[in-house]
C-alpha cells in the first residue's frame, strides 16, 4: 500500500533509484481524503452537502429570473426568516402574537395528552382483546368500521360535544393515535410463541404473573412499533386538525402566514415540522430497540 | 432401586385431534406406568405421538379418552408436580438466565412475585441450581448470549428448581449436536444420581435410550400409535459410553431396537 512509502524505509535506495523519493507532506493530505472517501458515510453526507447546495442554486435562480410565482421567496429569504423566527422563539404578546416556539409547543402538548391517553386506553383494550378469541370477534367489526375513518371528520362532532378547541384538538389527537397501538398490541399479545405460556402454565403461573412477566415483556417489541406509528400519524393530523381550530398551534401559526402572504415563514415552519417529527420517530425507534429481545 | 408401585399412570390414553374437516387418531389406548425412582424413555419412529404423550403426561394436552394418575391422584391439568423440560428449552429471551429460574421459583404458590426479602431467597435457591448444572457463571447473561448446551442446563435447572415429583423431558438433546448432546447425557445422570427422580424422557435416540434409561417403551408407528414393547435395560450404573460398547448386551440391545424402529426391509448393521 501506498502508505508503506511514508515510512521511508522503502526508499533507501536513493541516489540509483528510478522513482523519486515520495515527498511525505504532498502525499499525506489525498490519501487522508483517499481513505475517508471508503467510508460510505462519508461519501453520503459529501453527496447530501451536494444535493442541498444545488437545490438551493436552482431554487435561489428560479426565483431571481422570475420563473415562479412572485410569492415564492428565495431560500436567503427563508433562511433570513429563519434566523428572524427563531432569534427569539417564545415571545408572549397576547392572543394573535406569540413566538413561533410557544406554537410549537403548543402543538407538541396536545400531540402528547391525546396520544398518552390514546396508549393509556388503547393497550389494556389491546391484552384484553388479544388474549380472549370471543372479545376479538366481538370487537372486530367496531375496529373494522372505524379504522379507515379520517380523524379530522371527528373534528366537527369534537367541536360540537366538548365546545372546546383544545380539547377538540386533543380528542383528534386521540382518535388517530389509537388504532395503530390497539391493532399492534393485540397482534403482539396474540403471536406469543404458545411455548412460552405452555411453560408458564406447567409452572402454575397465575394469570396476573402471566401477563405481568410473560405476555407484557413479549407484546412490548409490537406494542412500542404501534406507538411509534401512532406518534407519526398524530403529528401528521395535529396540524391539520389546528389549521381548522385556530388559537395556537403550529398548524394555526402556517394558516395564520397563509392569510399574512409570507411563504417565507411557512417554509420555515415546514422544515421545522418535519424536524421535530423526526426527532419523535427517532426517539420511538430508540425506545423500540430498548425492548426487542433476540429470539433464540 | 424403585418401587414396585407405579407413580405414573397414563391408562387407556386416547388421542384424536380434530379440525373441521378431517381428524386426526394420534395416539389409540396407550398403557404406560412408571415407578418411583425409574427412568424411562419413551422411543418410537417419528410422528409416532411420543411428544403427545408427554404434553398429555404434562397436562398441556388433555387426552380424548383415558386417564393419567400421579402418585395416586389425577392428572386434570399443568402442574409444579411435573418439571417439564422443552425441546426448544423455552427460555424467556426478556429474562436472564437467573431471572428464568426466579420466575419458577416465584409462581408457586405464596410467592407472589416481586416481594423484595422473599425475592433475595430465591435468588439463593436459583444460584444453588444454576451451581447444580454448572452454570453459576452464567446467571447475568441472556439466552441469546450462551450456547444451546448451556440453554438446556438451564432448562433442566429451571426444572429441577420446582422440585416436581417426577421429570418430563421431551426430546431435550434433540437440537445438539453430538458432542454437546454426549456431555449433557453424562451430565443429566450425574445430576439425577443425586437423588433418583422419576424420569419420562421422549428420545428418538437409541443409545441415549439405552445410556440414560431404566426402562425403553417403544411405540409403534402413527397413526393410531401404541406401546409396541416394555424393555428394561439391565447395563449396571454407572454406564460409561465407551465401555458399552464392549458389553454384548448393548450391542444385542441396540440391534433389536434398530430392528423395532428401521422401516423393514433396510438393512441393519450394528
Amino acid at each position: 500500500m501506498r502508505g508503506d512509502r511514508l515510512t521511508g524505509v522503502s526508499g533507501r535506495g536513493g541516489l540509483y533509484s528510478a522513482e523519486p523519493r515520495p515527498q511525505p507532506s504532498e502525499q499525506m493530505v489525498p490519501t487522508a481524503v483517499a481513505q475517508l472517501w471508503k467510508s460510505q458515510a462519508f461519501r453520503a453526507a459529501a453527496l447530501f452537502g451536494g444535493l442541498v447546495l444545488a437545490l438551493w442554486a436552482i431554487w435561489e435562480a428560479a426565483v431571481r429570473l422570475h420563473v415562479v410565482s412572485q410569492l415564492v421567496p428565495a431560500p436567503s429569504e427563508v433562511a433570513a426568516s429563519a434566523v428572524e423566527l427563531l432569534k427569539n422563539p417564545f415571545y408572549d404578546l397576547g392572543v394573535n402574537d406569540a413566538g413561533i416556539g410557544l406554537h410549537l409547543l403548543s402543538s407538541l402538548r396536545r400531540v402528547m395528552v391525546g396520544f398518552a391517553l390514546a396508549v393509556a386506553c388503547a393497550v389494556p383494550a389491546g391484552f384484553w382483546i388479544g388474549m380472549s378469541p370471543v372479545i376479538a370477534k366481538a370487537v372486530d367489526p367496531f375496529v373494522q368500521v372505524l379504522r379507515p375513518v379520517s380523524p379530522l371528520a371527528w373534528l366537527p362532532i369534537g367541536l360540537a360535544v366538548l365546545k372546546d378547541a383544545d380539547r377538540t384538538a386533543i380528542f383528534v389527537i386521540f382518535i388517530s393515535s389509537v388504532w395503530p397501538v390497539l391493532l399492534n398490541t393485540i397482534f403482539g399479545v396474540r403471536n406469543i410463541p404458545s411455548i412460552y405460556l405452555d411453560v408458564s402454565r406447567t409452572l402454575e403461573a397465575g394469570r396476573w404473573t402471566t401477563i405481568r412477566k410473560v405476555i407484557w415483556p413479549a407484546a412490548l417489541p409490537s406494542i412500542l412499533t404501534g406507538m411509534r406509528v401512532s406518534m407519526g400519524i398524530a403529528w401528521l393530523v395535529i396540524i391539520a386538525a389546528e389549521m381548522m381550530i385556530g388559537g395556537r398551534g403550529i398548524g394555526y401559526f402556517i394558516w395564520n402566514e397563509w392569510n399574512n402572504l409570507n411563504l417565507a415563514n411557512m417554509f420555515v415552519c415546514i422544515l421545522l415540522i418535519g424536524s421535530v417529527g423526526m426527532v419523535l420517530d427517532r426517539l420511538f425507534a430508540y425506545l423500540e430497540r430498548r425492548v426487542r429481545y433476540e429470539r433464540s | 432401586m424403585s418401587d414396585r408401585k407405579p407413580y405414573l399412570v397414563m391408562k387407556q390414553v386416547t388421542k384424536i385431534f380434530r379440525s373441521k374437516r378431517t381428524a386426526y387418531h394420534a395416539l389409540d389406548s396407550v398403557d404406560l406406568e412408571v415407578r418411583k425412582g425409574e427412568f424411562v424413555s419413551l422411543i418410537g419412529p417419528s410422528g409416532c405421538g411420543k411428544s403427545t404423550l408427554l404434553n398429555i403426561a404434562a397436562g398441556l394436552i388433555s387426552p380424548t379418552e383415558g386417564s393419567v394418575w400421579l402418585d395416586g391422584k389425577p392428572v386434570t391439568g399443568p402442574g409444579r408436580d411435573r418439571g417439564m423440560v422443552f425441546q426448544s428449552h423455552a427460555l424467556f429471551p426478556w429474562m436472564t438466565v437467573l431471572e428464568n429460574i426466579v420466575f419458577a421459583l416465584e409462581c408457586g404458590k405464596g410467592g407472589a412475585a416481586g416481594r423484595s426479602e422473599e425475592g433475595g431467597w430465591k435468588e439463593e435457591v436459583a444460584r444453588r441450581y444454576l451451581e447444580r448444572v454448572q452454570l453459576a457463571h452464567a446467571a447475568d447473561k441472556r439466552p441469546h448470549e450462551i450456547s444451546g448446551g448451556m440453554k438446556q442446563r438451564v432448562g433442566i435447572a429451571r426444572a429441577m428448581a420446582v422440585q416436581p415429583k417426577v421429570f418430563l423431558l421431551d426430546e431435550p438433546f434433540g437440537a445438539l449436536d453430538a458432542l454437546t448432546r454426549s456431555s449433557l447425557q453424562e451430565e443429566l445422570v450425574r445430576i439425577w444420581e443425586q437423588d433418583r427422580r422419576t424420569v419420562l424422557m421422549v428420545t428418538h435416540d437409541i443409545e441415549e435410550a439405552i445410556v440414560l434409561s431404566d426402562t425403553i417403551v417403544v411405540m409403534t408407528s402413527g397413526p393410531r400409535a401404541k406401546v409396541r414393547e416394555v424393555l428394561s435395560v439391565d447395563i449396571p450404573r454407572p454406564r460409561d459410553k465407551q465401555a458399552l460398547l464392549d458389553i454384548p448386551e448393548y450391542r444385542h440391545m441396540k440391534k433389536e431396537l434398530l430392528g423395532m424402529l428401521l422401516p423393514k426391509d433396510s438393512a441393519v448393521s450394528t
